[in-house]
């Protein structure tokens, strides 16, 4: 299946993803936070299976899960980045979001771009028919995201 | 010879590893995330675990209120003795003898690499990890690399902290660092620097215990042997030292200037606190210069000890007095407008000089965050301008 990608840049901190002033258990509130410190008004552009397609480092900074919690109510399960935070990681792999890394991402991807993704056989197929492909995640880490996908699911 | 880490967590460099931890902090902030997935859960040994409310401190909307009271009841339910409510901020609170020597400490919030400071492998984890860490007492973990920082040559904890950051920026993500302090800095600044470590990405920052740790833990009554597996083996060593005082620009901690590159900038707010710097040693700079003076008409200076020990000795000292006089607003103990969650936000367009940790945007409201010692702070809170102070540091 085709998805969008929604496009940021290097070094983007969960401040950014996520600002502290949208800390709630209120779902709306929650969502309306998502990207808001580095995109404003993404919450009302983000479509469910968006792919969120970043730079370096993403999700430097506070370890607060509710910048996961955010993209998983936005129906986000696939990040691509070149490289993520651990708390980043952590907190995608314990929701159900598949953290992707992928080195040069943002040379291959634009904003808009239709991507198809199969996370668990580590291949990536662009907008322009190119196949490409990541380091598949152990099998461990697999379990536990798609574990975490149907819990939070219920 | 095997690295800290790996004697710490077992396996080498590289290996996933299962790891007991020793001692759990809890705080308001991120505790609401996990009530729900902890409901009819019991706590593998609710003695190791520490809950603090220093986030909505006190809380300034209903929903936040409402954290606090259910946090207090969580800890009623699951029998956890060690609530601690408004007395300062978790991180602060865990290295006024709680976290120990050689203990895994996890830690639901970034900075806990600040147990480093007293020789404690202090990790952060997010609320789903903390719940499964809550209920078997370990968690995985992947064995860092280690960084060795050596600290050449003594300056401010804030400075040296942003020195680090300046060299290293987010190439600290995943790893572990061990400062080699040269210099014998005391016990405030290593906080500062194994805090500020978390800007860094390292999953833990550590001062090995010596004759500083020794001394400061005695003051909680903790003495006798200090158990520490020693030093790591010869890895990348990164040497930090500061010349002259330090700041970060807008919108990351490594965007670090010389002061002397932007004095003259006007400010509005200035907040000297947090669990980066807000310690007698950072107070006791900014009573010195503050003095006898008066802050700018157009700045708002905000001061927050970091705990209510703090808090007492700086009012002991006088120096909460001499701060009020020039000006200062005196906050409660708590994270204060650091987060920006309960007070102390900006507008948009305005500027903060801070202690504090983090200038990302979106933290501490619409405006824009420097960071510098509180020195720099204390000054510029007067001239209304960043500023420079003359001398060494």
């Amino acid at each position: 299946m085709k998805r969008r990608a929604r496009v940021f840049g290097h070094d983007i901190t969960l401040d950014e993803i996520h600002p502290g002033s949208y800390f709630s258990l209120d779902e709306d509130i929650l969502i309306q936070g998502l990207m808001e410190g580095v995109e404003p008004g993404f919450h009302e552009t983000v479509e469910k299976e968006d792919i969120i397609v970043a730079g370096r480092y993403f999700g430097m900074g506070s370890g607060r899960e509710s910048g996961a919690w955010a993209m998983k109510l936005a129906g986000i399960d696939m990040v691509v980045a070149e490289s993520f935070s651990r708390y980043m990681f952590r907190n995608c792999v314990n929701n159900g979001i598949w953290p992707i890394e992928f080195e040069g991402i943002l040379e291959h991807v634009s904003e808009g771009d239709m991507l198809e993704i199969h996370p668990k056989k580590g291949k990536m197929i662009l907008e322009d028919g190119t196949e490409l492909t990541f380091k598949k995640f152990p099998n461990w880490i697999i379990e536990l995201i798609e574990e975490n996908k149907v819990k939070e699911d219920k | 010879m095997r690295t800290i880490p790996e004697k710490i967590l077992g396996g080498e460099v590289d290996d996933y590893v299962t790891k007991s931890v020793d001692r759990v902090m809890l705080h308001d902030g991120n505790t609401p995330l996990i009530f729900e997935d902890m409901e009819g859960e019991d706590i593998w040994n609710p003695e190791k675990v520490t809950s603090v409310v220093d986030h909505f401190c006190p809380p300034s909307t209903t929903e936040r209120a409402g954290f606090v009271k259910r946090l207090r009841e969580f800890v009623e339910e699951k029998g956890i003795v060690d609530h601690v409510e408004f007395q300062g901020i978790c991180h602060q609170i865990m290295c006024e003898g709680r976290a120990l020597p050689g203990e895994v400490v996890a830690g639901i919030d970034s900075h806990s690499t600040m147990y480093g400071a007293v020789g404690a492998f202090g990790i952060g984890f997010g609320a789903s990890d903390t719940v499964e860490i809550l209920k078997k007492g370990e968690t995985w973990l992947k064995v860092p690399e280690t960084v060795k920082v050596e600290i050449t040559k003594e300056s401010t904890g804030t400075d040296l902290a942003l020195k680090m950051l300046k060299k290293i920026r987010y190439d600290g993500n995943y790893k572990f660092l061990e400062f080699v302090d040269r210099v014998g800095l005391n016990m405030d600044a290593r906080m500062t620097i194994s805090n500020m470590a978390a800007e860094t990405g390292a999953k833990a920052a550590v001062f090995p215990p010596d004759e500083v740790t020794r001394e400061y833990l005695s003051e909680f009554g903790i003495s006798g042997d200090i158990p520490f597996p020693g030093s790591s083996k010869t890895c990348d060593n990164i040497r930090i030292s500061a010349e002259e005082p330090l700041i970060a620009l807008p919108h990351k901690p490594y965007n670090v200037e010389k002061v002397s590159s932007v004095e003259g900038k006007s400010i509005d707010q200035v907040f000297i606190g947090s669990c980066a710097s807000g310690r007698m040693t950072d107070l006791r700079k900014a009573a010195n210069v503050l003095k006898g003076k008066r802050i700018h008409p157009d700045v708002r200076l905000l001061v927050s000890p970091a705990s209510k020990r703090i808090m007492m000795k700086a009012l002991d000292e006088g120096i909460i007095e001499e701060l009020v006089r020039a000006g200062a607003v005196i906050l409660n103990t708590s994270c204060g407008p650091c987060p920006g969650i309960d007070k102390g936000l900006m507008a948009e367009g305005e500027r903060c000089l801070t202690t504090q940790n983090r200038n990302y945007a979106g933290r501490m409201g619409k405006g824009k965050i420097f960071i510098a010692n509180s020195e720099v702070c204390a000054l510029s809170a007067v001239q209304g301008v960043i500023s420079l102070p003359e001398g060494d540091l």
